[in-house]
């Protein structure tokens, strides 16, 4: 990955907050899924805890083929999404980087994602015996209605009540006020960040990006989280004033869609470096970057919250998603896409085929896709990937800068 | 007596285009699962279930990543094929994932109008009922513009009744079966039930009273002694699964398919109380993988099912790449083990199924419940 001061922090924010949960004797532990309110939960004085977050890193740390086969011998199958496999494998065997995840009090879903966060945190729910609340957040199929947004608010409320409930306090809502304003501020400068590849030659690339969303996943709506970003935007702006780049010679610009092969990331990154391809912009990383675009239009920082919630790309129609792609390749000037058709995520990958079609299309620019799995390694062919990839890149040639 | 049912589920698609000039109705496709149909019919439309077929799926696979399920994949298959061209639009709901997806390539695909039916997930009862409450007219106002006729109280109660009936029927098949498990085959059941996706449902409803008075006065094979079995799985198996069934005398005593059991346990929507019936409809009955429903314990319930049909073990017929069923088969499997409940797991796809090694497994299944004596 990119050399970056930041990483050093990244990890130790990381190492303190699994310490803290691993330890914590008065911050009643709630698990949640990467697209659930969390500034709910830590204006309630819990602690966050995302199993999505962990299974990334067992796979990035190689560690989660074990936990996967762990699960399928509990008998659950490979065909259910390998994070869930994953975190059920941890902990089973108390595996990963932090020896397992601390026991939840609660457990926080949103369906803004996918309906297996359902599934999976039932299936927690159930082992622990803890009350699971499930955030329904509707798919857009024609874009934000006010039925959604008015559905939304709504549920965010009974969720104040539930935590109120499991942690036996009452729920203030200036802690409330104070995380969003934070998670806002998050989030835009993350936007900015990411942004900042709009350069050429782009000073990151966006498989860097994934590895820096561990802190916006886990700690949005602390001041912890809004420092590092401010740290990590000055780092990569510095950068970009003196013309460092990413992937040496850059020579290509593509984007990746889909989340990415975690297993895999090094190898992914010398492969795209050694042809000139810079990874600039990716579609996933941008779901925790939208709190302050959904504010601009609203007064309501909760409705502003409830939209950002709503309007992720995984969980709009297929024309808004081709219309994200398009604006990407064109504001990056992109010269090419990858899809990742991730076996484990049919949100993200039914349907990626025609997308990818229509995208070339209007565009004019090749896309190509891998299939894969973002979290087992065992669905990743590299002789096949290799053959697909070169193939892209011979041909963004004509593009090529 | 079961000759006229499977004379209808012969070849369903060819038949479309009779059904419409017959009912006078436009036909509304239905994909999987808990649509309302009598909202359909209502709107002076026609609806037609689509469950997945057996056919070569050469255009859908262009579409469709290798890990979709066999059911999406027909489904596609049949619209990518024309093999649909009587029908004047498809309604979804959000039941998976995979649906919710297919629902948007079908956009991009199919020249007719879709609309989706967005089933609530919310933990908290009054969400709920207060987005099925401003769903309501959301649907009918899309399912008018389909079929051209706006959705009317009268309409919606007489469509409240006939499939209400058609429901009770049903009910009383699944009881007879359950009492006089060896009276009717695994064949011919589920063709009876099944006939309901392509008929006329004032037709089917008579067909259904008569059958249930033919059954009345059958005489049951008494002499087989087979262990009985309950099925599994999202939806019933092929035919073929079927006959193998009946060939290796295993009674089938109950299911808890959606597009059996399950959605027959369910009650009708009723305009009296839409936004109570509709709570009831969806979310009523048998637990559903599919739907979150708080504070219901889906493996004691369907441990208890079991054990009150009298079946001496499970048969469960999981959709290969069906995610929401395979998330729930581990806690199945245990709930069924505590009972003492042998249980056996066959993977479906819609072709090709491995017919030889499927019969041996259940020889080898049925071999074990008669050896403890179940
Ligand atoms: S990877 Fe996809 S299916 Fe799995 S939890 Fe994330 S969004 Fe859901
Ligand atoms: S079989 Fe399973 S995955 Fe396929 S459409 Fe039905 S619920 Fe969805």
């Amino acid at each position: 990955m990119t050399r970056l001061a930041s990483f050093t922090r990244m990890k130790e924010l990381m190492t303190l907050h699994y310490l803290e949960a691993k330890t914590t004797k008065e911050k009643p532990i709630i698990w949640l899924t990467s697209g659930a309110p969390v500034e709910y939960v830590v204006a309630a004085g819990a602690l966050p805890v995302y199993p999505e977050n962990y299974a990334a890193m067992c796979a990035a740390g190689h560690q989660a083929l074990r936990l996967l086969e762990a699960a399928e011998a509990e008998g659950y199958s490979p065909d259910i999404c390998s994070y869930a496999r994953t975190d059920f494998g941890q902990d089973l065997l108390r595996g990963g980087p932090a020896g397992g995840l601390p026991p939840p009090c609660a457990l926080v879903c949103a369906t803004n994602i996918c309906r297996t966060v359902v599934k999976w945190f039932e299936a927690v729910a159930r082992k622990y015996r803890v009350p699971l609340f499930v955030v329904d957040l509707p798919f857009l199929h024609d874009g934000l209605t006010r039925d959604a947004v008015a559905y939304a608010l709504r549920q965010f409320e009974a969720l104040a009540g539930f935590l109120a409930e499991r942690t036996g306090r009452p729920f203030e809502r200036e802690r409330l006020f104070a995380a969003v304003a934070l998670s806002r501020e998050t989030t835009a400068l993350w936007r900015k960040t990411l942004d900042l590849c709009r350069r050429r030659p782009a000073p990151i690339t966006a498989l860097d990006a994934f590895v820096h969303i561990a802190p916006i996943v886990t700690l949005r709506g602390t001041a912890a989280c809004r420092d590092y970003y401010e740290a990590l935007f000055r780092e990569i702006e510095g950068r970009v004033e003196r013309g460092e780049a990413a992937v040496p010679q850059e020579r290509y610009r593509a984007l990746w869609d889909n989340l990415p092969i975690w297993d895999r990331m090094r190898w992914l990154e010398s492969f795209f470096a050694e042809r000139g391809l810079a990874i600039a912009a990716a579609t996933y990383p941008n779901s925790w970057a939208g709190i302050d675009a959904a504010a601009a239009g609203s007064n309501d920082p909760l409705e502003a919250l409830a939209v950002s919630y709503l309007r992720l790309y995984i969980h709009s129609g297929f024309a808004q998603r081709a219309e994200t792609l398009v604006r990407l390749i064109e504001e990056f000037s992109l010269t090419g896409f990858i899809m990742h058709s991730n076996r484990s995520c049919k949100p993200y990958s039914v349907g990626m085929y025609g997308l990818r079609e229509e995208v070339s299309r209007r565009t004019g620019v090749p896309g190509v896709v891998i299939e894969a799995d973002h979290n087992d390694p065992r669905q990743f062919t590299e002789a096949r990937t290799i053959t697909a990839l070169e193939a892209f890149i011979e041909s963004m040639e004509p593009l090529a800068g | 007596m079961f000759a006229f049912f499977h004379e209808t589920l012969k070849d369903p698609l060819s038949r479309l285009a009779d059904l419409r000039r017959n009912s006078g109705r436009p036909l509304i496709g239905v994909t999987p699962a808990y649509f309302p149909r009598e909202w359909i019919h209502a709107a002076g439309g026609l609806p037609v279930s689509f469950w997945g077929a057996a056919l070569p799926l050469s255009r859908a696979d262009a579409l469709l990543p290798p890990s979709c399920c066999p059911v999406s994949r027909s489904i596609l298959e049949i619209e990518l094929a024309g093999l649909t061209a009587e029908l004047s639009g498809w309604v979804f709901t959000s039941l998976c994932d995979t649906l919710v997806n297919l629902r948007e390539i079908f956009r991009g695909v199919s020249l007719r109008p879709t609309l989706v039916f967005p089933i609530p997930l919310a933990s908290d009862p009054d969400c709920r009922r207060a987005r099925l409450a401003a769903l309501i007219p959301e649907v009918f106002e899309k399912l008018a513009r389909m079929t051209g006729k706006a959705v009317t109280p009268d309409a919606l109660a007489a469509a409240g009744r006939l499939y209400g009936d058609i429901r009770m029927l049903q009910r009383r098949l699944y009881e007879t079966r359950r009492s006089r498990p060896r009276l009717i085959g695994a064949r011919d059941f589920y063709a009876a039930i099944q006939a309901d996706f392509f008929l006329d449902p004032a037709e089917y409803r008579l067909r259904l009273e008569a059958l249930l008075d033919e059954l009345a006065n059958a005489a049951e094979q008494k002499e087989l002694r087979a262990p009985q079995i309950f099925l599994s799985g999202m939806i019933a198996p092929p035919a073929d699964v079927l006959v193998l069934l009946d060939r290796l005398g295993m009674p089938v005593v109950d299911d808890d398919f959606a597009n059996g059991g399950r959605s027959v346990s369910r009650p009708v929507f009723s305009p009296e109380d839409p936004v109570g019936s509709l709570v009831q409809t969806l979310f009523g009955g048998r637990p559903c993988p599919c739907l979150h429903v708080p504070g219901i314990d889906r493996a004691a319930v369907f441990a208890a099912t079991v054990r009150e049909c009298g079946a001496h073990g499970v048969l469960f017929l999981p959709v290969r790449c069906c995610e929401p069923d395979a998330f729930e088969r581990p806690v199945l499997n245990a709930a069924l083990a505590a009972e003492g409940i042998p249980a056996l797991t066959l993977e479906m796809e819609f072709e090709s199924l491995p017919q030889e090694s499927l019969r041996s497994r259940l020889e080898a299944f049925r071999d074990l419940l008669e050896e403890s004596g179940r």
